[in-house]
């Protein structure tokens, strides 16, 4: 019985030791995972840091006008226009746009395949009217595992993925979708519409995006709408990014491609003029600061063939860290993002941006599951990038009902067991927050502007 | 110190969000009291086991909170039943207190796991609170109904300690999920002196390793990053993938169960009581026979014992023998949760079984002793029986049989989906390697683990024993080493689902 008692021993000294490890640690490229056997018994924090990220929360009020009770809504920090603005004078101009309304939202594991994504599209496009999936990466690289909203196939690509640690080369190719392609030789992708939604099933137009490194390198490039061949087109030419579209009604583009050199970055089925394109570029343990390699010159050319009136910033679970017990912990973070953002603005001139704060996570403390200060810290460091930037920013947090509300979602079925990410069930709960906030944000540009309420 | 201290009694209370399993992370703190009161009791054979009640009894408190008092309803009534049956002299009274005991028993089984269900097919809904299952109420009431029908045949002394009766039924390790334990096995280990042999103590914490390896490392990491999300949405890919998901869901599930038998098995052991073992590598069973001779054994012996002999067994006729294992399997399935899923699960294991007592009855072998077949005959058969087997495992893990969509507008897909999936859209509609290649890469780690679960799966019976043994010859510290390493290594992989079974 002795020796049972002395293993016993040996299990919770291992799980102790492993618990007082600190974050972050890593042996060689291996990042150590602390246990937390001890996280139900060590006290919450003081709760001065929590006072401290809402004092920082709380001058978001000041930038509000109106905000209907107990709605979550987007607060514009900006002072030249470079929040919401420019998406909502696309909308209010969309019928004579000549050309969809785009929005790219940058994420994250949190919306990587497409959750909250999905019915937010689908959500716009029935307010603002719209179809189609938007831009897909050519293959089914992580960066678009288990979408639901299009069914996806292709060739033989070699993908190259912003999260990874090596082979992909920001400086030389990256741009904000986080993921380029390579293939020699003949190869393709194709995109139908899936039909459990209205607004995914069929579209108006497919765009193939490639970048070429210099004058030299060349591709040709068929669509197949519908099973029918159309024109063989031929890519490339200059150095920069190019596209190709092809319009009319479909249900299903395919793109074969023979390839002497180029390097391609997606096809999408988009909307006619006038609707609304949301293209999600989200991916795995990605922070936002992958963003800040890309060259001046590649944002540009980029935004020469695929403009967006706004860029949604949903990142910082990644950074986030439960531990952290004052503002001055995410300094660094507020730095360092900023810079990101700033070159963003530069690079896409026009655009708006927002920025999307972390959802709850919640750690067990005392039998309960709460939320961290170190969460919270998280979003008011978000908040804080939001306003030194000068973009609009969205309180997810506060919009999903605040403290322990992922523990809710958990026991609905609605995220994972892990108390911070969602599932698509999760997803389609919490879209409509966001949908809303852009929506009431929309009307109250409108009513500010002569109330175009015609345009709707 | 005062949050410290109001943390610690939130910890120690009941919380329904976070059930005690034996692979939580608070239960190796219990374990720690629990060894250390039966060794300075381990001399007093009374003192012993009703510390080792009274640990298990808190446990089952962490576990199900105010919801443990049904199984004291069932501790006192059996108990008390199953003496009075040996007292009496009279048949009659004898079969009236058995009945009463069943009934009383099936009637609380009835309650909390099939009330809505029968009201649902009668197009009622008047259940109009929210029951609360207690945690293994399935475990412990067979477990029960075993003991006072095995003392109404004449198999087993009752036992005149209350202490002890409980004991049988409220032993944490195995009452959440089983192993269904007999009383004829259990109640004379705890008359006899506390005994923990060298071997016991290597081999109970070689199964508590293998156990939390198969659970907390395999399962749930092919559970979370594999099964979960082909399951999630079956149409979204071809046939094919759909069946790698099934052959994995078919591992998850037996090394989840199997993890948690092993390591109450081992449990036990270092406790020094013996547990017969509840799985026997099922997956290489050549017949849907041997299959049940294999899987969750302490159930299916119950279902022969208790309700298949009870209906007559085989003394009836062929046909009525049929017809027995028919009904046993299919109640079999209902047992394990009222939907119709698990009906159709039991039915087709039961219309199996009757077809495989034919084919041995028409090529005139004895299912005890089956023929020798050469050895592709015998992989054939293997892979035959594990695709039959799979088949009936979409029923048990979809939750329905058809699709529905749901009131947010979202389709779930039932289980002929994902059967009408590998039937009917089995290859994607161009470039199979390429497609295949992709998928191989994206989920290259769970098909890793899942791979190693199947050779593991797969090795001969031998050579588990030798490692076995082996390893229960080694040193003490090695063991301390090796479950340092395992606990180190579930930290690393971050996942924890909770139990298939415990739902059961």
């Amino acid at each position: 019985m002795r020796k049972v008692l002395l293993l016993t021993l040996v299990v919770i000294a291992t799980m102790v030791a492993l618990s007082l490890l600190p974050d972050g640690l890593t042996i060689g490229r291996y990042e150590v995972l602390p246990a937390h056997a001890l996280d139900d018994l060590l006290p919450a924090g003081a709760g001065e840091a929590g006072q401290e990220a809402d004092s920082i929360i709380g001058l978001a009020e000041e930038h509000v006008d109106t905000c209907p009770e107990g709605k979550t809504c987007i607060v514009d920090f900006a002072a030249d226009r470079r929040g919401m603005t420019p998406l909502y004078v696309a909308l209010a101009r969309r019928p004579a746009l000549g050309r969809p309304v785009r929005i790219a939202v940058l994420g994250d594991s949190y919306i990587q395949g497409d959750i909250l994504t999905e019915p937010l599209r689908a959500l716009l496009q029935q307010a603002y009217g719209g179809c189609g999936v938007g831009l897909v990466p050519m293959s089914n690289s992580k960066s678009n595992q288990f979408r639901r909203s299009v069914k996806h196939e292709f060739g033989q690509w070699q993908e190259f993925l912003a999260n990874q640690r090596s082979g992909y080369d920001a400086a030389r190719y990256g741009t904000i979708t986080a993921s380029y392609f390579t293939a020699e030789g003949h190869t393709w992708t194709s995109l139908t519409g899936v039909t459990h939604s209205a607004h995914l099933d069929s579209c108006y137009s497919s765009t193939l995006i490639y970048y070429a490194p210099d004058g030299g390198a060349s591709a040709s490039a068929t669509a197949t709408i519908n099973g029918s061949a159309t024109l063989r087109h031929s890519l490339g030419g200059s150095a920069g990014y190019g596209a190709v579209s092809v319009d009319g009604h479909m249900g299903s583009v395919r793109w074969d491609i023979d390839n002497h050199g180029l390097t391609f970055i997606g096809a999408s089925m988009d909307a006619a003029p006038g609707g609304v394109v949301l293209d999600n570029f989200a991916m795995e343990s990605l922070t936002g600061y992958h963003l800040g390699n890309i060259p001046q010159d590649h944002l540009r050319s980029f935004d020469n063939v695929r403009h967006y009136d706004l860029v949604v910033l949903m990142f910082g679970q990644n950074i986030a860290n439960i531990k952290a017990s004052s503002a001055s912990a995410y300094n660094s973070y507020v730095k360092h993002m900023t810079g990101v953002i700033d070159a963003l603005k530069q690079g896409m001139p026009g655009t708006g941006f927002l920025i999307v704060s972390i959802g709850d996570r919640n750690v067990k403390r005392g039998g309960a599951w709460v939320t961290p200060d170190g969460i919270k810290l998280m979003i008011a460091a978000q908040q804080r990038v939001a306003m030194e930037c000068g973009t609009a920013f969205f309180n997810l947090y506060d919009a999903m009902g605040g403290e322990g509300s992922v523990a809710r979602l958990v026991e609905q079925g609605m995220a994972n067991k892990d108390y911070t990410h969602i599932n698509h069930r999760g997803g389609a709960q919490l879209a409509p927050l966001l949908a809303d906030a852009i929506e009431w944000g929309y009307d109250c540009y409108e009513r500010r502007h002569g109330g175009k309420g015609g345009t709707r | 110190m005062t949050e410290l201290l109001s943390n610690l009694w939130a910890l120690l209370r009941f919380s329904p969000d976070a059930p005690l399993m034996i692979s939580s992370g608070l239960f190796p703190w219990i374990f720690l009291v629990m060894v250390a009161g039966a060794a300075l009791a381990s001399r007093h054979g009374v003192a012993r086991v009703a510390w080792l009640l009274l640990c298990s009894y808190y446990c089952y408190y962490k576990t199900t909170g105010g919801a443990m008092v049904w199984l004291l309803v069932v501790t006192v009534s059996d108990w008390w039943i199953a003496r009075a049956i040996a007292r009496s002299a009279s048949d009659g009274v004898r079969r009236a207190l058995v009945t009463l005991s069943v009934a009383l028993d099936l009637s609380l089984l009835g309650f909390f796991k099939y009330v809505g269900f029968f009201a649902s097919i009668v197009g009622s809904s008047f259940v109009g609170f929210d029951i609360m299952m207690p945690v293994g109420i399935s475990f412990y009431i067979f477990q029960s109904i075993g003991y006072t029908v095995d003392v109404y045949r004449g198999k087993v002394e009752p036992t005149d300690s209350l202490v002890e009766y409980a004991f049988f039924l409220a032993f944490f390790p195995q009452l959440v999920m089983g192993p269904i334990v007999r009383a004829g096995d259990m109640l004379p280990q705890l008359r006899q002196p506390a005994r923990l042999t060298r071997t016991m103590l290597g081999v109970g914490v070689w199964l508590v390793m293998c156990g939390l390896f198969k659970k907390a490392v395999l399962a749930d990491f092919i559970g979370a990053n594999f099964v979960n999300r082909i399951f999630e949405d079956p149409l979204h890919s071809p046939g094919i993938v759909n069946l790698l998901g099934v052959y994995g869901y078919a591992f998850k599930l037996y090394l989840d169960f199997s993890g948690y038998s092993e390591m109450a098995i081992g449990l036990s052991m270092l406790l020094g009581l013996k547990i017969a073992p509840n799985f026997n590598s099922p997956y290489q069973s050549a017949s849907i026979t041997e299959f049940w001779r294999r899987w969750h054994i302490s159930l299916s012996t119950w279902l022969r014992d208790f309700l298949y002999i009870s209906l007559g067994g085989n003394r009836k006729g062929a046909l009525r023998q049929n017809l027995n294992l028919f009904i046993t399997m299919t109640l079999g399935g209902l047992w394990h949760g009222a939907s119709w899923n698990f009906v159709i699960w039991g039915a087709l294991h039961g219309a199996a079984l009757t077809v495989h007592k034919w084919w041995m009855r028409l090529t005139g072998q004895d299912p005890r002793h089956p023929a020798r077949h050469p050895w592709y005959l015998h992989v054939l058969a293997v892979a035959l029986t594990f695709h039959f087997v799979c088949l009936t495992w979409i029923f048990f893990n979809t939750g329905t049989v058809a699709g529905f969509t749901d009131e947010g507008g979202i389709y779930h897909a039932g289980a002929l989906d994902m059967i009408n999936q590998i039937v009917f859209h089995f290859a994607p509609t161009e470039h199979f390697g390429a497609y295949m290649s992709q998928f191989g890469a994206i989920y290259r780690q769970p098909l890793a683990f899942l791979a190693l679960a199947v050779v593991l799966h797969y090795v001969a019976q031998g050579v588990e024993e030798r490692c076995r043994a082996t390893f229960a010859a080694m040193p003490v510290w090695t063991y301390a080493v090796a479950l340092a390493v395992v606990v180190a290594l579930i930290t690393q992989l971050d996942v924890a689902l909770p139990f298939d079974y415990i739902t059961f």
